[in-house]
């Protein structure tokens, strides 16, 4: 059977080495610990029906904070800059950043969050120093997650619509749990 | 949402390949925007000059003349008098022991037209650009790790050799207004490092920033630079 390459692979490739190194290094670092707090806390143990969620939210995490929150810096200066001249082009070394290149990275910010507001991920579950706090905030979204799921169903049940059932269970499928 | 990262992963490679080569870079930038706030928050006027064809060039290493580069100037009017600094990136400045040494932190705050050129720094005709230390308001190190001890140690080594006053607790109060000498990481402490930043602020009149990703709006918002350090001795 082949083995199923890490998820943070998909992040992290074409990415410089140094950096596609330590994202990987922190990656492997922090799963082991999550696995190991997962499967000898009872505390945490009900995030064992959910390993493949912790991965993904654990591999954005790292990603958010080495990537994507250097992106958003990197807009917000070109802001200012656009705020305090007529310049419309940071030079870095040999390096344009175009208002062009700007906009592009500003597409990529907007999807993102939109992505990861999609999964009820805020900026607070990536703000963690220990893996056991991030794996605290991934229990509590997932409570979250299984109480709006029960209110569905409680209102599906009481009106009976077979419509909103399926829609209902649409958005289910998108759901991190 | 595997699926869903994954294409959205495959829309914006490129984007995320060609700029995450300057993540260093964009990490400094942020910083040095946190500056450029502080002085905005506190009613300076902000101009940026030296623009290189219309381009904001900024300077990420210590080589290169300093006038082909761009930065910002902050202006702000006291009693009638105009009092003009400068905020730059990557430049030298003189030892507050030492005129013959320098260091360069990644980010300082100036006199106006404090900058000077100086032959005689390499054995060849390469020109140095520093900043006398008297000229020198005040300066910021900037880290993209999480934060260890050696590493906010480190820092009061170069406070020892820029602004020494602030070992012995005797530093002038710069006016208008000016943030300490300040080290910013993008890395969230953990206990022990939470503990060193609070001992080492507790005995000089510094600042040390942790968690700048996260915590640099809120530092830097109208009430946040309230709890900085500015210039000064400690009371």
């Amino acid at each position: 059977m082949v083995k199923e390459s890490p998820f943070i692979n998909i992040l992290t490739f074409g990415l410089p080495y140094v950096l596609a190194n330590q994202i990987f290094n922190e990656y492997q670092s922090r799963l082991s610990e999550a696995n190991f707090i997962i499967e000898k806390s009872s505390k945490y143990a009900t995030l064992n029906q959910n390993i493949k969620t912790v991965e993904i939210i654990l591999a954005l995490s790292i990603f958010h904070k080495r990537v994507v929150a250097n992106l958003d810096a990197a807009v917000k200066f070109y802001n200012t800059v656009g705020k305090h001249s007529k310049a419309e082009t940071i030079s870095i070394g040999n390096y344009d950043f175009t208002g062009e290149e700007k906009n592009k990275v500003l597409a990529l910010l907007i999807n993102y969050r939109s992505l990861i507001e999609k999964f009820g991920i805020t900026d607070y579950m990536m703000d963690y120093y220990e893996t056991k706090e991030l794996l605290k905030k991934i229990i509590e979204l997932k409570k979250e997650f299984e109480y709006a799921e029960a209110n569905n169903k409680k209102s599906s049940n009481k009106k009976g619509n077979s419509n909103e059932k399926e829609s209902n269970n649409r958005e289910e499928e998108d759901l991190p749990f | 949402m595997e699926k869903e990262i994954k294409d959205f992963i495959n829309q914006f490679k490129k984007t995320v390949v060609l700029h995450s080569k300057r993540i260093s870079d964009f990490f400094e930038m942020s910083c040095y925007n946190y500056v450029v706030k502080f002085y905005e928050l506190n009613g300076y006027i902000l101009v940026i000059e030296n623009l290189q064809a219309g381009k904001y060039r900024y300077k990420c290493s210590t080589s290169g003349i300093q006038s082909n580069f761009s930065n910002f100037v902050v202006t702000k009017t006291i009693e009638q008098k105009v009092v003009e600094f400068e905020i730059q990136h990557n430049l030298a400045v003189q030892s507050s022991h030492t005129p013959e040494i320098f260091t360069t932190p990644d980010i300082c705050v100036i006199k106006r037209k404090g900058v000077e050129i100086s032959d005689s720094y390499y054995d060849t005709k390469r020109r140095f650009c520093f900043v006398k230390n008297s000229n020198m308001i005040t300066f910021f190190e900037v880290k993209q790790f999480n934060p260890f001890p050696e590493l906010v140690f480190n820092f009061i080594g170069i406070i020892n050799e820029l602004r020494k006053e602030i070992l012995a607790n005797n530093a002038e109060i710069l006016l208008p207004i000016h943030l300490a000498p300040s080290l910013m990481i993008s890395g969230k402490p953990n206990k022990q490092t939470q503990k060193i930043k609070e001992i080492l602020e507790q005995r000089y009149c510094i600042n040390i920033i942790y968690d700048i990703f996260n915590s640099g709006s809120g530092t830097f918002s109208r009430n946040g630079i309230i709890q900085l350090r500015t210039t000064g001795a400690l009371l």
